[in-house]
């Protein structure tokens, strides 16, 4: 691997994690999300100071050069990460919807005591 | 308005209909002595409007979809000792005077369903009629249940049938749902032909969403 290349991966992954970090701080990323990102922060930190490892994952999944198992990475990472937020997406859009109705009969006609009994 | 309190409700979910709603509930109001009307996330005066007639108006405060105002509208009516619910779209294409004729069927009949059925003739495109015969069929085809209509949303249904009915769809799938849950059940019922009125060729089930109730028939058939 290039220097320059070295140090631009390094100032990337750096600035990953001090961007998360400021989120965290900042209160618009909760903790349970922040793994992800500073896990990936982390790896890419690895891979440029253990170039070896990046050989073996070239070698592992067969491609020919060390970019292109970088791309087959990240392209997986990235499809990994939008079926995640796809899945926390279905749940609340659930939960908010449920959450709508609730509140919407609450705030609506009474209803018989031995229905709401029932219900709960 | 008739002055007995009656065993049945009519739940109206509406979306943006400030303009139709009224002249609805003023002939509804005509047929039934408990109405709904579940405004879901209207950015005009649906709710305002709706509110100028003696009927129950509830109001989500996003718009979720009509399954889920329908939903909504089902909990308040049998939670309000409503027996039966019938179900009707609030942008005037439905004649309330056929309520008094669904909830005549569903009791002399004595079944849990009373499905309103379109004349396909009068006033649907033609692409609107290929995608409900091939809803028709997937549905016969997969459930057990053959119906001529299964996106009309004039529909009656007993408090039994919708406990059993219990539609995860919050959008305009709902109707497809309810017959193929229908199906499933084996639930009782009957088909009424109804008239109606087209006012407006923008609103309700577009085309990409004809081809989402279909991906629906399949997800509940195979992925359920």
């Amino acid at each position: 691997m290039l220097p320059q290349q070295q140090i631009f991966s390094l100032i990337a992954g750096f600035a990953i994690f001090l961007l998360i970090v400021s989120l965290i701080r900042a209160r618009k990323l909760r903790e349970e999300y922040s793994w992800i990102w500073l896990l990936t922060g982390a790896i890419i930190f690895i891979i440029v100071i253990w170039y070896k490892l990046l050989i073996f994952i070239t070698n592992l999944v067969g491609a020919t050069l060390p970019t292109s198992a970088l791309f087959i990475l990240a392209i997986l990472f990235l499809i990994l990460i939008n079926i995640f937020l796809s899945v926390k997406i279905s749940q609340m859009s659930e939960q908010i919807k449920n959450l709508t109705q609730e509140l919407t009969l609450l705030k609506g006609p009474k209803r018989k005591k031995k229905y709401a009994k029932r219900k709960k | 308005m008739p002055k007995e309190k009656s065993d049945f409700a009519v739940v109206i979910p509406a979306y943006n209909e400030a303009e139709r709603i009224g002249k609805v509930l003023q002939e509804a109001q005509k047929y039934a002595s408990l109405i709904i009307v579940v405004d879901d996330g209207s950015t005009d005066q649906t709710a305002k409007v709706a509110q100028k007639f003696k009927v129950k108006v509830l109001r989500h405060q996003i718009n979720l979809g009509k399954g889920a105002a329908l939903k909504t509208g089902c909990e308040a009516a049998f939670g309000m000792g409503a027996k039966i619910v019938v179900a009707m779209d609030s942008d005037g294409q439905h004649k309330p005077e056929d309520i008094p004729r669904f909830i005549k069927t569903l009791k002399e009949k004595k079944v849990d369903l009373v499905l309103g059925s379109r004349n396909p003739s009068v006033g649907m495109t033609l692409i609107r009629i290929l995608g409900n015969k091939i809803d028709s069929f997937l549905i016969a085809r997969f459930f057990g249940i053959y119906v001529t209509d299964p996106i009309c949303g004039f529909r009656a249904f007993t408090k039994k049938a919708y406990q059993k009915l219990a539609w995860e769809s919050p959008g305009y799938a709902v109707e497809t749902e309810m017959v193929a849950k229908a199906g499933l059940e084996k639930l009782s019922f009957v088909e009424i032909p109804i008239e109606t009125l087209y006012t407006d060729k923008y609103k309700g089930v577009s085309i990409l969403d004809a081809y989402k109730v279909l991906f629906d028939v399949f997800k509940w058939r195979f992925l359920k």
